[in-house]
């Protein structure tokens, strides 16, 4: 120990060259070290009962706090049920109907249902710069990388890392990834990624400059992207604003789904297959257009 | 020597970062959470000087980058330098002072931050650190620096209690 303590200063420099190194060896990992899955396995069970602690007690709260608004909220989800329940008699007609004619036109292959399973959002990220948390469900579970995470019909994020017993998951108001999205009334692309200057929106960039995406239209998921399945909802569109310099504009998204009250999502795990993939891999391809696109702008 | 100790950094640390991604979600205010492993790695440094300081800061960082990291070895690098300097005020001041810590809190998590955006998001083209002063950096920073004044006599006391055990005292004068 005297040792260490008479060479403070190349012990710190000896971490920090291992640091680097560590940096430099784990960036483009395909999966999570041996190191990482160890924790995770035995943290996420921890983290998994304080979750479940934590929920028991605020619930217990909500529930002697809000009980004159759970009577009056009770009686109006009784009411809607039974309307619901109405306009379902009327669903099953025409999902037999529909059943019957996409046989006849073989369209089923276009518009196949997604197999989901749900799962609890354990940890999040004790930064305020990124917006990355972890779920209670791995490999083990059958979940893999890339699948999408949607919660309440809205996008959510896709997985980047599965360990034995939890996944990582990187959610679209973080800035570290891009989706490519289109507008569903216009038909306008681009890509959408989180954005730093308002927190918890995202922003569309390079669309076309002549495109007519305009404020209140509603983001899907693009056909062409390679990762997530076509057609979910991201958000709607908040403001727009155009670049003469890229001759693109750019838009704020609102997403759907409510990042500041998520506790838990739904994982498709059903796997997607793209043949005509136009755009190629959504980060690449986000990655070598900004970079011609600074290129441009540094000239 | 103390061998005693080093079970009671990680066990500190690691109580720290669970609580830090579970239960401190609901302390955000305007979704600005305190950094409280900045204030266990300062307060560890701060204490028990430089050799404790990296050591619990490479096991804060690295709790944090194997979890919520794009790769290892960016948080790992931010902490230990904040053990390493917040350890060399070790020999210089009292460690009864109640400024100070704070002082030495608001200086890392500024650098926690600043090295954070650096390694981050610089490199990935956005230049502009000054945009990100007020809605993230200072309202983060005055929060930690609230939340550390409470966090920092609590291990100081766990501390005190380690260094009694083995019957090393540290004298006020």
């Amino acid at each position: 120990m005297n040792f260490f303590d008479s060479h403070k200063k190349y012990f710190f420099a000896f971490f920090c060259v291992l640091c680097i190194v560590l940096a430099g060896v784990t960036t483009n990992r395909l999966a999570p070290t041996v190191f990482e899955k160890t924790f995770g396995l035995v943290l996420t069970p921890v983290h998994k009962g304080i979750d479940i602690a934590g929920e028991w007690v605020s619930k217990r709260i909500k529930a002697v706090t809000n009980i004159n608004s759970l009577i009056d909220e009770n009686m109006r989800l009784k009411e809607e049920n039974e309307k619901l329940r109405l306009e379902n008699s009327g669903i099953e007609l025409l999902r037999t109907d529909n059943a019957r004619l996409t046989e006849l036109l073989d369209l089923s292959e276009k518009y196949k249902e997604l197999d989901t399973t749900g799962a609890r959002i354990i940890a999040k990220d004790p930064g305020n710069w990124y917006d990355v948390f972890i779920i209670d469900k791995g490999a083990n579970d059958g979940l893999e990388k890339n699948m999408s995470v949607i919660s309440e019909g809205g996008l959510v994020g896709r997985i980047t890392e599965c360990g034995f017993n939890y996944s990582k998951v990187v959610s679209i108001i973080d800035d570290s990834d891009a989706v490519s999205s289109v507008c569903l009334r216009t038909g306008d692309a681009g890509y959408v990624s989180g954005d730093y200057q308002n927190r918890g929106m995202c922003k569309m960039e390079l669309i076309d400059s002549t495109a007519k995406i305009s404020e209140g239209d509603e983001i899907l998921t693009s056909p062409f992207s390679s990762i997530y399945p076509e057609g979910i909802t991201i958000g709607k569109v908040l403001s727009i604003e155009s670049s003469a310099e890229t001759s693109t504009k750019t838009a704020v998204i609102e997403p759907v789904a409510d990042f500041k009250h998520l506790d838990s999502v739904l994982i498709i795990t059903s796997k997607h297959k793209n043949n005509n993939i136009l755009f190629g891999d959504d980060i690449g391809e986000t990655v070598s257009v900004s970079e011609t696109e600074a290129a441009a702008v540094g000239e | 020597m103390n061998k005693f100790k080093y079970p009671v950094y990680f066990l500190i640390i690691l109580i720290n970062f669970i609580l830090q991604t579970t239960v401190f979600e609901s302390l955000s205010i305007m979704g600005i959470k305190p950094n409280t492993a900045v204030i266990a790695v300062v307060s560890i440094a701060f204490l028990q000087g430089e050799l404790d300081g990296i050591i619990t800061g490479l096991f804060a960082g690295f709790l944090q980058d194997s979890f919520f990291s794009l790769y290892i070895g960016c948080n790992m690098f931010i902490y230990a330098c904040i053990g390493f300097v917040c350890g060399y005020c070790f020999k210089a001041f009292y460690k009864e002072s109640f400024l100070l810590p704070l002082v030495l809190v608001a200086a890392a998590d500024l650098w926690c931050s600043f090295a954070f955006f650096v390694f981050n998001i610089l490199l990935r083209g956005y230049m502009n650190f000054f945009s990100f002063l007020m809605p993230v950096v200072i309202p983060e920073l005055v929060y930690t620096v609230l939340v550390s004044a409470f966090l920092y006599r609590f291990i100081y006391s766990v501390i005190e209690m380690i260094n009694s055990r083995t019957g090393y005292r540290r004298r006020l004068f």
